[in-house]
């Protein structure tokens, strides 16, 4: 009896001990995401000011630096909207588009992988696993110059748009096309043999009954797609270049802490601009958490 | 090498059991590389048996085929034309009718382009003295010229010559393969007809395409999608690292040429400043995927582990507040970090205010190093917690409750059961995270841009927390950009994550088993 007590009084001391590392941890990986709104409610507007008065009283937060956001004009004579909301804009059609696209390449190629047997299948995907072992953006140079090409022979002049990063981003994510391949795999085989003697014929099998059966494959692809564009800088930088009516979010505000004057103006204007980009981009990335999990996992374990 | 059985390694001492994995492992990874390079030879082998047995196949076609058959390897489509397929007929002629023009009216001119790059041609010229040219704006200046002029289209693009002999040789593979496959069709659908089968119509040809042929649908557009803008660009990318292309030999200041295997040499000169920072470079960003990697998946299954203790409440709460980090962007979160730990952010600003000493967390390279593998630690642990939940719930208990009444502590436990159950699932994704680290842009990128930059490194332009792929990223867009190094580098980190993708390889499960079966 005394030993199951003494048992027992031992497991507290250790939940107790982990309760308070637990509350540790949390601390630790929220007083960051804290310190970004914290931020942004400084009245302060250039670095030096906020680095000295960090810690300012709570009476003197303000909002000011998200109104400024809806109207400050990056070039105030010929811009038609605020440069942020345009940004933001123009990321959110980036997105959407890529998205959709993306998703049609990744689900149509995963399929054929994963479901039709032909001639050439094992040496497409291990041709198309070295292709993944150059790092991405390695040919970039090569793409930039591509792009170029394009647009003098048709005649479109020198400056490449959102039109070409969209291409970047899209044309070539068929690729990726791993983890919705596992997925497919574990669907019975069965329902395909099955619509078949009924007279299905492939694109019907594909249509009618395994993409039904994907939603969380199909909305794992989605919030990849969807994500990519508000968080690469890469790609975007190096295409987009000085051509500020086509940034994005991320190369906008990457642009206001690394120019130095904007730096003196728009310090606390970029942590404003970094929570309204992060709170929607959260809000989908909870919502789907599970699919997503399934898709890592899924991906994981089959190796 | 000599394999000795599990029981004898069990008995040996731990030194020397320590001793034969180190000796084994070596082993396997020289096989690994020898495997591979045999493989490649056995590859191209049989590829060139392919071709000779389709050359040798097609002249058994021409020999056997009739009159249309035999013009048809003139004409292309006339055989298809002769068996009352007119639409595929006429569409295979248009094509090659197209290629034709397309190899006369430009291919040529590209393919000899693509060998000479292009000449350096007087290209720029006084207003005042319009005959007189000069081979750059440097030199126009300098003969006394204040605003020279660039002369039209007379200095030639190096850069779009080698994208046009590229395409041009796509093309020519392409039609190649194409003709033989139509040559082998027609004399096919002569045996056919002969034979008296049915000869399928056009309207029956297009239906195959959503049944027996529906992988080639499906294909189609992704695969043009990746020859576009993956595999074109990265010929073009390996071209560049055997020539002379940088910020001085662009258009429209210079013309490019090969060099050949020259930056290839002046990378493993370990001597030259190049090869020196390569080879620092390279060490850091080894150091930097091993403690990335070991570090966030060991210290994520622990907070995983305690998470899903028996008797923790709020499991739910705690897995949340971590993976909020997970679900804001990266460059939010990264960039914000580099805005309160640089030289005049809130930390260093009032830790001096505090203590008086000045911490300097991101400008002093041995803290930099230190705080960028810590912050990468913040990044990657709620990743391991979010990818092992669900595989540490599938542990058996009874592992658990066994080890516990052989008298085994918590950490044992945790190292022999836990960890070793966890490898054993995701070993080979623990591959695939290590090379994804190796190449860990966002990280480096976003927090100290690769610096603090020094002065030993090739132009300055690389500091010591740059990984590889920071510095290729330099290499194409800083100052003075050398398009041709950075191509080399990208081949340099190529064959690095190749040849550990294949030891795994050589490792893994399935290969293991497929040694079984044999």
């Amino acid at each position: 009896m005394a030993r199951i007590k003494s048992m027992k009084k031992k497991q507290k001391i250790e939940n107790t001990i982990i309760y308070i590392l637990l509350v540790l941890l949390s601390i630790i990986w929220i007083i960051p995401i804290i310190a970004i709104l914290y931020v942004s409610l400084n009245p302060d507007s250039s670095q030096a000011a906020v680095s000295i008065r960090m810690f300012y009283p709570i009476s003197k937060m303000t909002f000011s630096h998200y109104v400024e956001l809806f109207t400050y004009k990056l070039s105030p004579k010929t811009d038609v909207m605020p440069s942020y909301v345009r940004w933001y804009l123009n990321t959110l059609g980036l997105a959407l588009c890529v998205m959709l696209i993306n998703t049609f390449f990744i689900l149509s190629l995963a399929y054929t992988m994963s479901r039709l047997k032909f001639k050439g299948r094992k040496t497409l995907m291990s041709i198309n696993l070295v292709l993944g072992m150059f790092p991405g953006f390695m040919s970039m140079i090569a793409i930039y110059n591509i792009l170029k090409l394009f647009n003098t022979l048709l005649g479109l002049g020198d400056t490449l748009g959102l039109v070409h990063l969209g291409l970047c981003y899209s044309m070539a994510s068929g690729s990726g096309f791993y983890i919705a391949k596992g997925f497919f795999d574990t669907v019975p085989k069965s329902l395909d043999e099955a619509a078949r003697i009924d007279g299905a014929n492939n694109a019907a099998v594909f249509f009618k009954i395994v993409l039904p059966l994907s939603k969380p494959i199909i909305v794992y692809t989605l919030v990849t797609a969807f994500m990519g564009p508000w968080m690469d800088y890469i790609f975007c930088s190096y295409v987009i270049r000085n051509n500020t009516d086509n940034f994005t979010v991320a190369l906008g505000l990457y642009q206001w802490l690394n120019t130095q004057e904007l730096k003196n103006t728009r310090y606390t204007d970029f942590f404003a601009g970094s929570v309204l980009v992060s709170i929607p981009i959260m809000a989908v990335f909870l919502a789907t958490q599970k699919y997503y999990v399934e898709g890592v996992t899924g991906g994981a374990v089959k190796g | 090498m000599k394999t000795i059985s599990y029981i004898d390694y069990c008995a040996l001492p731990r030194i020397q059991q320590i001793g034969y994995s180190i000796y084994s492992g070596f082993f396997k990874i020289i096989f690994g590389i020898g495997h591979f390079f045999k493989g490649l030879g056995l590859g191209i082998y049989h590829f060139i048996l392919k071709i000779i047995n389709g050359l040798a196949d097609t002249g058994r076609c021409f020999k056997a085929g009739d009159v249309f058959t035999k013009l048809s390897f003139l004409f292309l489509g006339l055989g298809h034309f002769k068996r009352k397929q007119y639409a595929k007929g006429v569409i295979i002629f248009a094509l090659e009718v197209l290629f034709i023009v397309f190899m006369v009216g430009f291919g040529g001119q590209a393919l000899y382009n693509f060998i000479t790059l292009g000449e350096s041609r007087p290209a720029w010229f006084c207003k005042s003295d319009p005959n007189t040219f000069y081979l750059t704006q440097q030199e126009a200046i300098n003969a006394g010229c204040l605003f020279p002029t660039q002369a039209a289209g007379r200095l030639d693009n190096s850069a779009n010559m080698m994208l046009y002999g590229v395409v041009t040789i796509i093309v020519l593979v392409a039609f190649f393969i194409f003709y033989f496959k139509t040559v082998k069709g027609t004399y096919k659908l002569e045996c056919d007809s002969y034979e008296g089968k049915h000869i399928k119509t056009f309207k029956e040809d297009i239906g195959d395409f959503l049944n027996s042929k529906f992988h080639i649908t499906l294909l189609f557009l992704p695969v043009v999608g990746i020859i576009i803008f993956t595999i074109f660009p990265l010929i073009d990318t390996f071209l560049m690292a055997f020539t002379s292309y940088d910020y001085a030999h662009n258009f429209p200041l210079d013309v490019f040429e090969w060099v050949g295997f020259k930056n290839f040499s002046s990378l493993f000169n370990f001597g030259g400043t190049f090869g020196y920072t390569f080879i620092s470079l390279f060490k850091w960003t080894i150091v930097w995927a091993i403690l990335a990697t070991f570090l966030n998946f060991i210290l994520g299954i622990l907070v995983a582990t305690i998470i899903n203790r028996k008797g923790i409440k709020f499991k739910k709460l705690w897995r949340t507040c971590l993976v909020l980090s997970v679900a804001i962007p990266q460059f939010v979160s990264l960039l914000a970090m580099s805005q309160f730990l640089n030289e005049y952010g809130p930390l260093t600003y009032y830790i001096e205010k505090w203590t008086g000493t000045k911490i300097l967390f991101l400008s002093n390279y041995h803290i930099a190093r230190v705080m960028i593998v810590t912050i990468n630690i913040w990044i990657g642990i709620p990743y391991t917690v979010l990818s092992t939940t669900g595989i540490l719930m599938n542990i058996p208990a009874d592992l658990y409750e066994s080890a516990r009444i052989d008298g085994a502590s918590p950490i044992t436990m945790y190292f022999k059961i836990t960890l070793r159950y966890i490898i054993f699932v995701m070993g080979p994704s623990l591959i695939t995270t290590f090379i994804g680290n190796f190449n860990n842009f966002g990280v480096i990128y976003l927090l100290t841009g690769g610096g603090p930059k020094t002065g030993s490194y090739y132009n300055s332009q690389a500091g010591y927390t740059d990984l590889l792929v920071t510095w290729l990223y330099t290499l194409c867009t800083g100052n003075q950009p050398r398009y041709n190094l950075a191509s080399v580098i990208g081949i340099a980190i190529f064959v690095v994550s190749a040849t550990l993708s294949l030891i795994v390889y050589r490792n893994s499960s399935s290969f293991k088993n497929e040694e079984d079966f044999a």
